[in-house]
């Protein structure tokens, strides 16, 4: 029977806080490594960080996040789920990386790195839900 | 959730020391402390990342505006001495086409 850890929270900046501490917490317990922790950590803040950014016009209340992560052997998952207005992370283009220095945006990277990050990615809206599943590949105990 | 920012100079060029996470949270410490020890940024920086375990792209974002200024005054802008979380994330990035990273403060200090 799979086990999940759960986090349930609001999209504001105090999130990236609980987020870190919870990654962190989860991560030791089920023994994967500092640098899968660290990755699982940023998928989130990017993610919680873009409905921040996204959620609409300033005074509306926080958007309701819920994270679940479970691990098998070889694999960690990561589902995250928002109320947010539906988003398809899957529409946006890529950064452009090869522009020089001046030509750079200094944004974009964000949901970037969440695509390069997972092995596997999807996205569904699914009952007033964006849902975001996202699988990494892992040697146990040890590779990130 | 902290960032210290410090700086020291080695002959002419400045170190920026950074101790702590560069996430959404310290992102903007990040930038106001760097341009106050940058001075008019028309000098030679060096942003030491030995003691940095964590950046998203808001770190990322933070470091290219201060890129962008020191260019446009003229100055030098390198970082060094990123471990293997943030060495990823510059990769994922490819920073390294666009800002200059070394292994260390010595190698930075010498190249720029």
């Amino acid at each position: 029977m799979t086990n999940f850890d759960r986090l349930d929270l609001h999209a504001n900046r105090e999130a990236l806080v609980v987020i870190a501490e919870w990654v962190a917490e989860v991560c030791h317990r089920r023994s994967l490594s500092d640098t899968l922790a660290g990755q699982l950590n940023l998928i989130l803040e990017e993610l919680v960080t873009n409905l921040v950014e996204h959620a609409g016009p300033s005074g509306e209340t926080p958007i309701l996040v819920k994270i679940e992560m479970s691990t098998t052997d070889d694999m960690v998952t990561l589902r995250v789920s928002d109320e947010g207005a539906p988003f398809d992370p899957r529409t946006l283009g890529d950064p452009d990386l090869s522009a020089d220095l001046e030509g750079r945006s200094i944004g974009g990277l964000g949901l970037y790195f969440v695509r390069e990050l997972s092995d596997e990615f999807e996205y569904a809206y699914e009952d007033g839900w964006n849902v975001f599943r996202l699988r990494k590949r892992m040697k146990y105990l040890g590779n990130g | 959730m902290n960032l210290n920012v410090t700086g020291r100079d080695i002959d002419t060029h400045t170190v920026i020391e950074l101790v702590g996470r560069l996430d959404g949270l310290t992102m903007e410490h990040f930038v106001s402390e760097s341009r106050r020890l940058m001075g008019d940024a028309t000098g030679s920086y060096v942003i030491d990342f030995s003691g940095v375990p964590y950046i998203s792209s808001a770190g990322l974002r933070g470091i290219l505006m201060l890129a962008k200024e020191t260019q446009q005054h003229g100055g030098r802008f390198v970082l060094c001495a990123p471990d293997k979380m943030v060495k990823e994330v510059f990769d994922l990035a490819r920073l390294s086409s666009v800002i200059p990273v070394h292994g260390t403060v010595e190698e930075a200090v010498q190249q720029s």
